[in-house]
Order: structure tokens, then sequence, then C-alpha cells
């Protein structure tokens, strides 16, 4: 052991690693770190001999330098074209001290100081993360050929034809080709935004949406059949299409914002209330005569019949009722 | 003997000779009381449609059809009605009556005419008597047409007769005569070739008895016709239902066959063979229509039966299949917006005689003629998995009770007999 290397007076650790400047994006993301160094000041502009060149015209080729001092770190303006700013101030300093988290503004680039003791927020838990389940490598290769299939089983219920395999390709390609496209417009946000492509996840958010969509149509049309209840399908099918419109889009936004979630669930919901408002208006804005009749009516194998129905003598009791809806419409179309 | 020869020889020329002089001497005495009917635009005072129509009393009465003057019923206040005499004079007519049933109008002039008013004949004429038809055909002037009596049609719900003899579009509402000159009908329809159609004259006589001192006002019309559409299908209706729907079989079912000697049927069956699916069709339907108006017709009765059958097609996809023919069905009532009114409907599974079915009950109304409906039913039976019957049923212009009352016989008289 050598005592003298023992002896030797420790430097302060802020002295030594003074800290990080870091380069934000215009969401206020960090593009880029650097760490400061103790001894020697750090030169920041446009021009090849600074230690941060920055690509931004409106930045000098000397703008600043970042250097520490008895006072601690500071940004000294080196004379530029245009100045040195706190982030959303309008005044222009020549020389700033940065205290953690100040940000500065030079030309249309902010910079953001950490000293490196900067306290960072607890780990969080693996099992918290909610969306964790989604980012599963294998659930695409399992919802993808899923969601085919189901295509597939509705295209086949839907024609009276002999199966053609090269039809039936065709038909489930389609929709397959819709999730790719659909996925891979996502994925770009997600690029743009939250710097990964997680082309997987939303290819899983979408295909989940999808099928679900898909098969929330078959149970509710099974069921109005089964419990003789046709009128309550169409509505019950555009809440329950609305509300996966909704998971659709909070699923998305996830993996492409760090707004709160709250803020997500409500814009989503937003969006697909207004995707809703739309239809409806569709429906408003159709020609209000028909000579034909309009009607909503299912009908499955007997097998699914559980309400027995009612005697035909009480069928046709409801006579009285549409001609009082009747009447009513009249009146209506009288005014 | 020379004599003899000479009374014979007269006797050889004398059917010609009679049966010339007979047609022109008819056209000359007659030809005064016909005029050409015109329904004019009062904006523009263009012809809209034309017919014929003729004089029947002194008072300056004139029958013609409802048809030729249908749009003044319904927009009296866009057209006008004119008569055009044989020597081209010319005036307004007033629309007193009209008998929508028989597609008969009485229409009257204050204007003296120079006619006589044609006498109505008493009794009916006798299977093959020469009969001779004027009207106004195309617009080509006034014609006669000679042409034979074959009685009345039988497969009809109202009185029509039978004349073989061109009767041409424009000669509508124009008088046919028996060789003393009285009318035995009124032109109306043709069916093509030679094929014509009268209505017998009793029901003129009728409309001219029903007439009013003072005539009606117009908005009252309207009223006439809804009491006359109102009082036909109860008629109608009570005889198809006096008795069990006359049934016929339909692979296994028994199902409405052809309902009356009004009602004709037709059958098919098609197997498309990229197709796993069979259907057999029987559509039958009423024959004569009552026509209100341009595109609206009434007392139509129209249903179809169609078996669908399943050839390895599996009971999910025939049921699926057979959904979607439902909720796409024909209903083969046409409409206008200002005549009728949406339908309301309604569905629902239903227990029939031994078997259930899934049904749509649909009903409009008409905007003009009070308690008068259309109604429309489609059932499916849910008997078996491998075949369906699809069946759907249309009635117009019915009063509510009945569009409960046949509808509802009609579904309970569908059976499965196998």
């Amino acid at each position: 052991m050598d005592p003298l290397v023992l002896a030797r007076p420790v430097e302060p650790a802020t002295a030594l690693r003074p800290g990080v400047i870091e380069v934000l994006d215009r969401n206020g993301q960090v593009a880029q770190r650097l760490r400061l160094d103790a001894h020697a000041p750090l030169c920041v502009g446009r021009a090849y001999d600074n230690d941060l060149i920055l690509d931004d015209p409106y930045v000098s080729p000397h703008h600043l330098r970042i250097e520490a001092g008895p006072d601690g770190i500071s940004a000294v303006d080196l004379d530029s074209d245009n100045g040195l700013y706190l982030d959303d101030d309008e005044q222009r300093h020549t020389r700033l001290v940065l205290a953690a988290d100040t940000v500065i503004r030079l030309g249309e680039t902010r910079l953001r100081y950490r000293p490196s003791d900067y306290s960072v927020p607890p780990t969080l838990a693996a099992v918290s993360q909610p969306q964790r389940w989604l980012e599963r490598p294998w659930l695409p290769l399992l919802l993808v050929p899923a969601t085919a299939g189901f295509t597939a089983l509705t295209h086949l219920l839907e024609s009276v034809e002999r199966l053609r395999p090269a039809k039936l390709l065709l038909a489930t390609a389609a929709p397959l080709l819709l999730i790719a496209l659909w996925a891979g417009l996502w994925a770009l946000a997600s690029r743009l935004f939250g710097h990964r492509f997680r082309y997987g996840v939303h290819v899983t958010i979408a295909s989940i949406a999808l099928l679900g969509a898909g098969l929330l149509e078959l149970l509710l049309d099974y069921l109005g059949f089964a419990l003789d209840l046709d009128g309550l399908e169409l509505p019950l099918q555009a809440l329950g299409g609305t509300l996966i419109g909704a998971a659709l889009l909070y699923g998305h936004l996830c993996y492409c914002s760090q707004v709160s979630r709250r803020r997500l669930a409500l814009s989503a919901g937003l969006l697909a209330s207004g995707v809703l408002a739309l239809v409806s208006l569709q429906q408003l804005a159709r020609d209000p005569f028909s000579a034909a009749p309009r009607y909503h009516i299912t009908l499955k194998p007997p097998a699914f019949q559980l309400h027995q129905g009612e005697p035909s003598a009480e069928f046709f009791q409801r006579l009285p009722q549409l001609q009082q809806r009747l009447q009513q419409a009249l009146a209506e179309s009288a005014e | 003997m020379r004599t003899l020869f000479a009374i014979l020889l007269l006797l050889l020329t004398l059917p010609p000779t009679a049966q010339a002089i007979d047609t022109e001497a008819l056209f000359a005495a007659r030809k005064d009381s016909v005029f050409q009917i015109r329904v004019l635009e009062r904006s523009s005072a263009s012809k809209s449609s034309i017919g014929s129509g003729f004089l029947v009393s002194r008072q300056g009465h004139i029958i013609s059809n409802y048809h030729v003057v249908a749009a003044l019923v319904h927009k009296p206040e866009r057209y006008q009605l004119e008569y055009v005499a044989q020597d081209g004079r010319r005036g307004p007519l007033q629309l007193l009556d009209v008998d929508v049933i028989h597609d008969l109008a009485l229409l009257r002039t204050d204007a003296p005419l120079s006619g006589a008013a044609l006498e109505l004949a008493a009794q009916p004429p006798l299977q093959g008597e020469r009969l001779y038809s004027l009207g106004n055909p195309h617009d080509l002037g006034l014609t006669i047409v000679e042409g034979i009596y074959n009685g009345l049609l039988d497969k009809s719900l109202y009185d029509k007769i039978h004349f073989t003899g061109a009767i041409n579009p424009g000669m509508s509402g124009g008088p046919t005569l028996n060789r003393n000159g009285a009318v035995v009908g009124v032109n109306v329809a043709t069916g093509g070739n030679q094929l014509g159609f009268l209505v017998p004259v009793t029901h003129v006589a009728r409309l001219l008895g029903d007439l009013q001192q003072p005539p009606p006002p117009a908005e009252q019309l309207t009223r006439r016709i809804r009491d006359q559409l109102l009082a036909n299908q109860e008629r109608y209706m009570d005889r198809l239902l006096a008795a069990p729907l006359a049934s016929a079989e339909l692979e296994g079912y028994r199902v409405p066959g052809q309902l009356g000697d009004f009602i004709n049927c037709w059958g098919d069956s098609q197997r498309h063979p990229e197709q796993l699916i069979e259907r057999v069709q029987q559509s039958c339907s009423s024959q004569d229509d009552i026509f209100l108006g341009e595109k609206q017709n009434s007392g139509a009765i129209r249903y179809r039966h169609e078996l669908y059958r399943s050839l390895e097609l599996g009971t999910a996809r025939l049921y699926r299949y057979l959904e979607q023919r439902l909720q796409n069905a024909d209903a083969w009532l046409g409409g206008e917006r200002d005549r009728v009114s949406n339908f309301a409907c309604d569905s629902g599974l239903v227990q029939g005689d031994g078997l259930s079915f899934k049904a749509v009950l649909c009903l409009r109304g008409y905007k003009k003629l009070a308690d008068l409906y259309d109604v429309v039913l489609l059932a499916a039976t849910l008997n078996r998995d491998d075949q369906v019957l699809l069946t759907t049923l249309a009635l117009s212009g019915v009063s509510l009770d009945n569009a409960r009352r046949f509808p509802q016989a009609y579904l309970e008289s569908i059976r499965w007999i196998r």
C-alpha cells in the first residue's frame, strides 16, 4: 500500500465531472448529449472547430462557450449575431449561470444543462408497465394469421359458390395489406416522435382491433337472433365500434407520444366519437324518402334460436304500433 | 224464277253493303258527340296528355277515363282540361266526378255543343256482335274502328269487356257503340294486336246516377277516390278471406297458391353450376291493379315463395345467404315521395302452425288518401338445416284491418307437411 496515494486530496465530483449539456429537439426530447470537461470549456457554434457543432443556420460559427467558473457552470456569449437567451425569455444575455435544468436558447436550438448529481426518478418495476404484454414479439405472429383466418371464414360464409383458393386468398389479402399499411404509418409516427419504429407492436394493436370488431359484430348478430333483439344490434354495434376505435387510437398513440396517458385517452376518445358523429351525420344526410322498406334483420340456423318467438296473432298486433309511428312521421313531414 | 234470282242476288250483296252503310252512317251520326280531351299545363298551355270522351247529356256531361284526367286530380293547380270538337271548336271542361275503380271520369262543359247526347245501351251485346269504337288514336284525328264483342273477362276483379279490335293510345275514354249507335262500353286499355278492353256501360250509368247537384268541389274528389278504394279493397279482401286460402305444395311446404282467378302464378327453378345452392320459385300477382296516377297503382296483391336448398353448402352458409336475401328483398311496390310515406318496419321470431319464422312486417300510408296502406310481409322458415322457404307478400291500397288480416292468414297458412 502506498500511503501517499491515500493522503492525496479528493477533488469534489462536481468539479471533476461538471455535468452534461443536452441538445433538445422541438418536442423537448433529447437529441444529443455531451459531457462537460472540468478543465476545458465547451465551444458551441456552426464552425467545425467547435466541441458541439450545431447545424442551425441562426447560430453563429462561434456562438458561445460553456465553462466552469467559481460560481459554477456558465454560458458566455461570444459576441454572436443572434445572441443568448433563457428558454422562453426575450432578454438577451452575455453570460448566464447554469443551474440544474436551465434551458438556454441560441438561434433555434435549445440546450439544457444537467449536473452529474442530477437525481433521476426511481426505476420502474418491470411488471408495472401496462403495455408490456403488447410488445411480445410472438403476438403479431399469432394475431396476423388469426385475422387472416377470420377474414377467410367470413368470406367463405358470405358466398354460396364452390370454394376457389385464389378468390379466398385475394379476399384475405386485402385486410392484411390494410393492417400492414396502417401499422407502417403508425410506426413512422413512432419513429418521428418516440424514436423507435415498433412496427410489431402497431401490427399487434391493429390486428386486435380488427379481430375484435369482427368478433363483436358476429357475437351481436348471433345474440340478436337468438334472443329476438334485432333492434338492439345496430346501436350496440355502433357503441362497441366506437369503443374499439378509441382503444385502437389510444394504443397507437401511447407508442408515439410522451404526453400523459390521460390526455392520450381523452384525445383517442374524442377522435373515435368524432368518427361516430360523422357516420351518424351521413345517415342523417341520406334521402329521407325511400320507396323500399328499410329494416335490419338477422337470420341464423335454427339451432341458435333460443327465444321461441311470439304467436303470429301477437306479431300482427304490432301493426297498430307501426301505424302510430307512421302517423307521427307523416305529421312531422307535414310540419 | 227471274224474280227469285234477283232476290237471291240482292240477299248475297246485301250484308257487305249494309255493313258499309252502317259504319259510314254511324260515324256521320255520332262524330259530333265524340271529342278529344286534352290535359293542358296551365303555365305553358301546352298538351300534357290527350284522350277521348263522349257526350252523354244535353247539359254538356262528357264521359272519359279517369287515367286521362288523373294529372288534374292530383295537381288541380297545375293542369286544366279542354275539349276539342270534330269541327275544331274547343272549350274548357270541369271535372265533376270519377270512378277510380273502373277508370271513368265525368266531365262537363257550359258551352253549347252541336252533337247529340249518345244513348247508353240497355242490354249487353251478344258474343260475336260487331261493335264500333270511336276515338282519337295518337292524335291523328277522329277514327272509327270495327271490332267484335268477346264477352266479359272472367279472370278479373273488375268488369271488363274483351273487344277484338285495334284500340290505340289516345282512344282512351272514347265510346264503343253497337250497330244502333248506343254506347256499350268505354275504351280503356289495349293488350296489343287487336286486343282491346272496354269498361261496360253499366258503370257509366251508375256514375251518372250518382251525379250530385251542385257538383262537389275539387278537393272532395280525393275523398271520393279514397272512399271508392276503401270500399273496393273491403270487397275483394272479404272475398279472398271468406274461405281458407287456396294452397299449393312447394317441396314439402304448404304455401298460399293461386288465391283467386284474378291472380296469375308462375314458377321456375334455378341452379347455377358454380353455386352450391338450388332455388325453386313460385310467384303470383293480381292482374288488374287500379291506376291512381303516374307511377302509382293500388289494389295490387303480389307474393312469391322461394325455396332455397343447400347442396353441400352447409347450414351456416345457407342461413347467411338467406339473411342477405331477407335483408335485401325486393318489395315490388314503387312509390313517389309526394304520395306515400316511408315504410315503418318491425321484425321478430314468429310461431306459426308447427313452424317458426323470422318475419318482417312493413307498413306505409298514403299522404292524401287517409286510412289506406301498403303492407309488406317477409318471412323465412326456421325448421330445417338444409333448406329455407323465403316468402314475400305485398299488398297495396288496403285498410289497416286488412293489412293485418290478410298477411296473418297468409303466414298462418304456411305449413311443413312432410
